[in-house]
C-alpha cells in the first residue's frame, strides 16, 4: 500500500464531512432565517431548504420532516396542558377567538418541532442554547391570548403565568434547602432562614440548573448549591461550614458544566386529552 | 488450516466416512489408487472446511449451546442486585471480612481487634458513618450524656454489626450458584433470590429507623424533655421534606395538567395533609427524584377522591387519576427505596 492508497480514504471522509456541513449550513440558514421572526413554521423551513437544489440529500429532509412531526405530537399534550391553564384563565373568550387562539398555538408547536429536530439532528451543539421547550410553548399560547383575548382576560392569564413561575422558584427553594439539610443536618431555624434570604435574592437561571442538577452525582456525592453560596454560608454554623466546604470541593456545580443536559426536552408527552372547547 | 473450535471434530467425523469409501480397491501403494486417495482427501478436506464455515457462521442455537447462554452466577450477581440499584449510596465489595470497633458491653470503650489483616468491609464503614452523624444529630437536639452518648453508640454498633453479618452470610450463601434460567428449577431459584435480595434492602433501608434496636434504645436512653426534643426536631425536618418533595411533584403536575393557582393549593393541601413517615436522612443519599415524585402520586391515591376530583377539571382528573394509580401500583418497588419508615416488625 502506497502513502496515497492510504490518505484516499482519509481525504474522501473530509470531502464527504464538508458536504454534510454544507448541507447543514443550508438547512439551518432556512431555519435561523425564519425562525426570529416567529411567524412561520418548521414545515415552511424545512422546505425551504428543500427548494434549494444543492446536493440533492433528499433523505436526510425526509428524516428531519418526519422527526419534527414527531416532536410535534409529542409536544400536542403539553399544549392542551397550557390551553388547560389558558381556559381557566380566560373562560369567556368569543368562539372565533379561541379559533384563532388554536390556530397560532398549533402553528407554533410545528414551528417548535422544528426547531428541536433541527438541532437534534446536528447533534446537540454544545455551543448552541439548547430550545427551551416548555417556556416556547407558554411563550406561543402568551403571544396567540395577547392578540384573541380581551385586556381584562389576557391579565387574568398572564397573572396565573406569573403564580406559576413563582411556584416554581419556591419548588427550586425547597429543593435546595431540603439538598442542604441532607448534608448538613441543619436546624429548623437555619431552614426557614436559609429559604428567606434565597426568597429575597433568588436568581431565575437557577430553577433550571437546580433541575439539571437533580439525579447528578460526583464523587458520590450530589452537587453542592454553590452558585448560592452568599444565601447559605452566613447561616451555617463552624461545623457545617467546614462539612460545606469540604462538599464544595468534592462536587461543585462548576465540575457538571461540561455534561449539561437539555432537560428541558425531556417532555414525557403526557398531558391532559385535547379540549373540544378550543375548536367550537 | 480450520480453526481448533468444537466445530471442527465433527465435521471430521464426517469427513472421514468419505475417505473410507475413496479407499481404493486395488493394491496398496499404487500410482492410480494414490491419485485417487490424494483426490479423496482434497476432496474430504474441502468438504470438512466448507462445513466447518457454515457450523461457524450459522447462529448457536442448538439446545447443547442455549442453557450455557442463560446460566447466572448468583454469587456475582449478588452485590450488582443489592447495592447498585438500592438509594443511600451503599457500595460493598465481596471478599471483605466483617469488622467492627466501637464499644463493647462490659468492656467500656476499647476496640475490637481485628481477625486478620483484611481492610474492613465498606458496608461496615458506611454503617459506622451514618451511626456517627445520626449519633451527632441526636446530641445536638438532644446533648446527651457520656453515658447516654456510650449507650447509644452500643446499640448503633451492635445493628450495624447484625446488618453487615446478615449480608455476608447471604453473600456466602449464593458464592459459586450458578442457575439456569432456561429451566423452571432456576426460574424458581432465580425468584428466591430476587426475594432475598428484597429483604436485605429492607434491612438496610430500615438501619437504625423504626422499630430497630437503636430506636428501642434510644426510646429508653433520653428522659421525657431530650425525647420531646428530638421528636419536634425530626418532626421539623420531615415535614420539611415532605414539603420539598410535594413540591416537586407540583410541578411536574403543573406541567402536565396545567394548573391554576387555586387548583395547585388545593392539591397541596390535600398532599400536604396526608404526610407520611418520611425516613430523616442523616447525611447525603443518592438523588432518586422518580421514587419520590412516585410517592407523591401513591399518596395522592390515598387522599379524599371526591375533595380531589372537586379541585379539578374533568380532563385533568382523567390525568390526575390515571398518576396516582401509577403511584398506588408502584407501592412495593417504593417500599425498597427507603423513602418511608417500615412499620416496626
Amino acid at each position: 500500500m502506497n502513502a496515497d492508497d492510504r490518505e484516499a480514504p482519509v481525504r474522501t471522509s473530509v470531502v464527504r464531512g464538508m458536504a454534510a456541513v454544507a448541507r447543514g449550513a443550508v438547512v439551518a440558514a432556512a431555519v435561523l432565517a425564519i425562525v426570529p421572526g416567529g411567524g412561520a413554521t418548521a414545515a415552511l423551513a424545512t422546505d425551504a431548504a428543500e427548494d434549494r437544489p444543492a446536493d440533492g440529500d433528499e433523505a436526510r429532509r425526509q428524516q428531519l420532516r418526519q422527526h419534527a412531526r414527531q416532536i410535534e405530537q409529542l409536544l400536542g399534550p403539553a399544549l392542551n396542558a397550557e390551553l388547560e391553564l389558558a381556559r381557566q384563565a380566560c373562560d369567556a373568550l368569543e368562539p372565533e377567538a379561541r379559533r384563532r387562539v388554536l390556530g397560532a398555538c398549533r402553528e407554533g408547536v410545528r414551528r417548535i418541532a422544528g426547531e428541536v429536530a433541527l438541532r437534534q439532528f446536528e447533534g446537540g451543539n454544545a455551543n448552541r442554547e439548547s430550545p427551551r421547550v416548555r417556556e416556547a410553548l407558554r411563550a406561543v399560547v402568551a403571544d396567540a391570548l395577547r392578540v384573541a383575548a380581551s385586556p381584562e382576560q389576557f391579565a387574568r392569564y398572564e397573572a396565573e403565568s406569573l403564580s406559576r413561575a413563582e411556584r416554581r422558584h419556591e419548588a427550586a427553594r425547597l429543593r435546595l434547602v431540603a439538598r442542604l439539610d441532607e448534608s448538613l443536618s441543619l436546624r429548623d431555624s437555619q431552614r426557614e432562614a436559609i429559604l428567606a434570604d434565597l426568597r429575597v435574592r433568588w436568581d431565575d437561571a437557577w430553577d433550571r440548573l437546580l433541575r439539571e442538577q437533580d439525579d447528578l452525582m460526583i464523587n458520590n456525592r450530589r452537587l453542592a448549591p454553590d452558585f448560592a453560596e452568599t444565601r447559605i454560608t452566613p447561616h451555617l454554623d463552624p461545623d457545617q461550614l467546614r462539612e460545606w466546604r469540604k462538599w464544595c470541593q468534592a462536587a461543585n456545580s462548576q465540575m457538571m458544566r461540561a455534561f449539561q443536559a437539555d432537560a428541558d426536552l425531556q417532555l414525557d408527552g403526557q398531558g391532559p386529552a385535547a379540549d373540544p372547547w378550543w375548536s367550537r | 488450516m480450520p480453526p481448533e473450535s468444537m466445530t471442527v471434530p465433527a465435521s471430521r467425523d464426517r469427513a472421514r466416512p468419505a475417505c473410507r469409501t475413496c479407499r481404493p480397491g486395488g493394491r496398496a501403494g499404487s500410482t492410480r489408487g494414490r491419485m485417487l486417495l490424494a483426490a479423496c482427501v482434497w476432496m474430504a478436506a474441502a468438504t470438512a472446511r466448507a462445513e466447518d464455515d457454515r457450523l461457524e457462521d450459522a447462529p448457536r442455537t442448538g439446545a447443547a449451546v442455549r442453557p450455557e447462554q442463560n446460566l447466572v452466577d448468583l454469587g456475582q450477581n449478588f452485590d450488582s442486585n443489592l447495592f447498585d440499584q438500592a438509594a443511600g449510596g451503599w457500595t460493598v465489595r465481596p471478599g471483605w471480612q466483617v469488622q467492627l470497633r466501637g464499644n463493647l458491653p462490659g468492656g467500656g470503650a476499647r476496640a475490637v481487634r481485628r481477625a486478620s489483616d483484611e481492610p474492613e468491609s465498606p458496608l461496615a464503614v458506611r454503617a459506622r458513618q451514618q451511626a456517627e452523624r445520626r449519633l451527632d444529630r441526636i446530641d445536638r437536639v438532644c446533648g446527651l450524656s457520656e453515658a447516654q452518648r456510650r449507650t447509644l453508640q452500643l446499640a448503633m454498633e451492635a445493628e450495624a454489626r447484625g446488618l453487615v453479618e446478615l449480608v455476608e452470610a447471604e453473600r456466602r450463601r449464593y458464592a459459586d450458584v450458578r442457575i439456569s434460567l432456561a429451566d423452571e428449577a432456576g426460574q424458581r431459584q432465580w425468584h428466591r433470590f430476587q426475594e432475598e435480595v428484597q429483604r436485605l434492602r429492607g434491612r438496610m433501608a430500615g438501619l437504625f429507623g423504626a422499630g430497630s434496636l437503636t430506636a428501642k434504645v434510644l426510646a429508653v436512653t433520653l428522659d421525657d424533655a431530650q425525647r420531646g426534643r428530638l421528636d419536634g426536631e425530626t418532626r421539623a425536618r420531615r415535614t420539611f421534606r415532605w414539603r420539598s418533595l410535594v413540591a416537586g411533584a407540583m410541578l411536574s403536575l403543573d406541567d402536565t395538567l396545567g394548573l391554576s393557582q387555586r387548583q395547585h393549593d388545593a392539591v397541596e393541601k390535600l398532599l400536604m395533609a396526608a404526610e407520611p413517615p418520611l425516613v430523616v436522612r442523616d447525611g447525603p443519599g443518592q438523588p432518586n427524584a422518580h421514587a419520590e415524585r412516585m410517592l407523591v402520586y401513591k399518596v395522592l391515591a390515598g387522599v379524599d377522591q371526591q375533595a380531589l376530583r372537586a379541585a379539578v377539571s374533568e380532563r385533568q382528573w382523567k390525568l390526575l387519576a390515571t398518576l396516582a394509580q401509577q403511584g398506588r401500583a408502584m407501592e412495593s418497588w417504593l417500599s425498597e427505596q427507603g423513602l418511608v419508615e417500615r412499620p416496626a416488625p
